[in-house]
């Protein structure tokens, strides 16, 4: 200890603390400590503090993140800033709120109108507006002036799309366009490739055409109306359910469906396991199976289900040929039968008619 | 003026930026940390109490402890600063001013309530202020750094060795020399006050 050898560390800490050093002869160290303090400590300038503290308040709270700030407020200046705060965190909340709910809303409205309108399940005039503005962007829906029941409507589909095909795989033989395609032995389960001329329907009324296998399916296995109503639909479906029990191949099975589906006379409610048909439809399965049994097998059939190419048999059931039930006799019913007017028996009106939802 | 039991209050609102605690806290610890910035030569002090601030308002989230330990934390990002500070002001060099003339202005800011009206006491006080920012000067840097921060800044040598990375007896060892030499400078008549 050779700097102050007369000052222990305790008299360093107490001089240095402002205080006077127990030992004597450090008088003059006291004022030099007592000079400095007075020397240098000095507040900034008022205008320096304001600037500062408004700048380390702002950083404290971009740092605080989502904090909120403290309900004390001595200052009067923090209440406005303390409720502007709130108000920007509440008005957040509410924001994301409404636009979720509004949003969920919406969604649900779409699809509710939307499965409605589809189905024509929409009241007259509601489905008559919807429809017309459905046409507008590509997809038919049922006009509002069609009854439902044995001719309702079949499920909306996208113009220039592909008619889907249902569980039981039967667009195939839905569409006047693609039915020639289809007794051609195109693989049933090939729905792109069904036409020469493209699967896509071209128009709405082959579209709906194109659905009304589908419309019956679903009419069959949804349950409601169809259930105790009968409809094209579910005489398709059951036509389909028993094609496989007839001995035909599939390109047999597929003209058989195909002519049962041309056929708008063949109604039936949806036929129970076990069950018969109502005799409409029975007739017009007669009719098909008779029709196919006596064409025999067609060559170039795909049995492989892949889709293969045409067949060089003509179709038996091309878009201008009369429908199967007025070549059978069942003309008068399926006259009577279909409340649509229909321009041609193979312009598409099955889709219209097979809904049957 | 330390802020006592209503410290954790002042800070806990600080951290959330309350106007009132950060000014609160400014008017406690602006003073010693534009001290310190002051006598370690900073050419724009108030602006670097300003950096300051701002760097402890940023960082405010990570801070855990009492009020001496927010004091010497608030010294200790002071003195990093004044750092930076000062390597810039020696890329940039610019011609001083008299130290009269600092120290004559400083005085009347920093003692104006003990000066008074009297005239001839006021141009004392200004000779000795002056003549204790010769002392000051005239010391070796670590030496400057630990008793401005041990008496401006009232820092403890353990608070002194963190804020200035170095050993508690190293500190003490560099706190004595200090004394020493401002000693030996009075005694000489050097620098008499």
């Amino acid at each position: 200890m050779k700097d102050l050898p007369g000052l222990r560390d305790e008299d360093i800490d107490r001089l240095l603390s402002g205080k006077r050093p127990n030992a004597d002869g450090f008088d003059d160290l006291a004022a030099f400590v007592q000079g400095v303090e007075a020397a240098y400590v000095a507040p900034p300038s008022p205008d320096a503090t304001r600037r500062h503290v408004m700048a380390a308040a702002a950083a404290a709270r971009e740092a605080a993140g989502g904090a909120t700030a403290p309900a004390v407020a001595p200052r009067a200046s923090a209440a406005p800033l303390v409720s502007r705060w709130r108000r920007r965190t509440v008005f957040g909340v509410s924001v994301a709120t409404v636009t979720m709910s509004l949003t969920g809303i919406a969604i649900t409205a779409a699809a509710a109108t939307g499965g409605l309108a589809a189905r024509g399940d929409l009241p007259a005039p509601i489905q008559r507006v919807v429809a017309q503005a459905a046409s507008g962007v590509g997809i038919t829906l049922p006009a509002s002036d069609k009854p439902s029941g044995p001719s309702g409507p079949g499920t909306a589909t996208p113009r220039g799309l592909p008619a889907t095909s249902g569980a039981s795989g039967s667009t195939h033989v839905a569409s006047p366009a693609a039915a020639p395609t289809a007794t051609n032995g195109r693989g049933r389960h090939d729905d792109s490739t069904e036409s020469p001329a493209g699967a896509v329907a071209p128009t709405s009324s082959s579209a709906a055409g194109g659905d009304h296998h589908r419309g019956g399916g679903d009419g069959s296995q949804e349950g409601g109306s169809a259930a105790t109503v009968a409809t094209h639909g579910n005489c398709v479906v059951y036509a389909e359910t028993i094609a496989a029990g007839l001995g035909f191949n599939d390109a047999q099975r597929s003209r058989f469906v195909s002519l049962v589906a041309q056929d708008e006379t063949a109604v039936t409610v949806r036929v129970a396991a076990g069950t018969k048909p109502d005799a409409a439809c029975q007739r017009s399965i007669d009719t098909a199976t008779a029709a196919v049994s006596n064409t025999g097998p067609v060559p170039g059939g795909g049995d492989d289900h892949s889709g293969s190419g045409p067949s060089p048999t003509p179709s038996p059931a091309p878009t201008s040929s009369p429908t199967p039930g007025s070549d059978s006799g069942h003309s008068g019913v399926s006259g009577n039968a279909s409340p649509t007017p229909t321009p041609s028996p193979s312009s598409g009106n099955h889709g219209g008619q097979g809904g049957g939802n | 003026m330390a802020l006592g039991e209503s410290f954790e209050s002042v800070l806990a609102a600080a951290r959330v930026g309350a106007d009132w605690a950060w000014e609160a806290l400014y008017r406690d610890l602006a003073p010693l940390v534009h001290g310190y910035l002051r006598s370690r030569g900073c050419r724009e002090p108030e602006d670097v109490v300003g950096e300051v601030f701002l760097a402890v308002a940023r960082d405010l989230g990570s801070f855990t402890g009492g009020e001496r330990s927010f004091r010497s934390w608030v010294l200790t990002v002071a003195h990093h600063r004044m750092l930076d500070q000062l390597r810039y002001q020696s890329r940039r060099p610019s011609e001083p001013v008299a130290g009269e003339v600092i120290a004559g202005t400083t005085a009347r800011g920093a003692v104006g309530g003990t000066v008074g009206g009297n005239v001839e006491d006021e141009a004392l006080q200004s000779l000795t202020t002056a003549r204790i920012r010769t002392l000051v000067d005239r010391l070796a840097g670590d030496q400057r750094d630990v008793l401005l921060l041990r008496i401006i800044g009232g820092l403890t040598v353990t608070e002194v060795a963190d804020a200035l990375n170095k050993s508690p007896g190293a500190v003490k060892a560099l706190q004595r020399r200090g004394l020493a030499a401002v000693k030996r400078l009075m005694e000489r008549a050097v620098v008499p006050l």
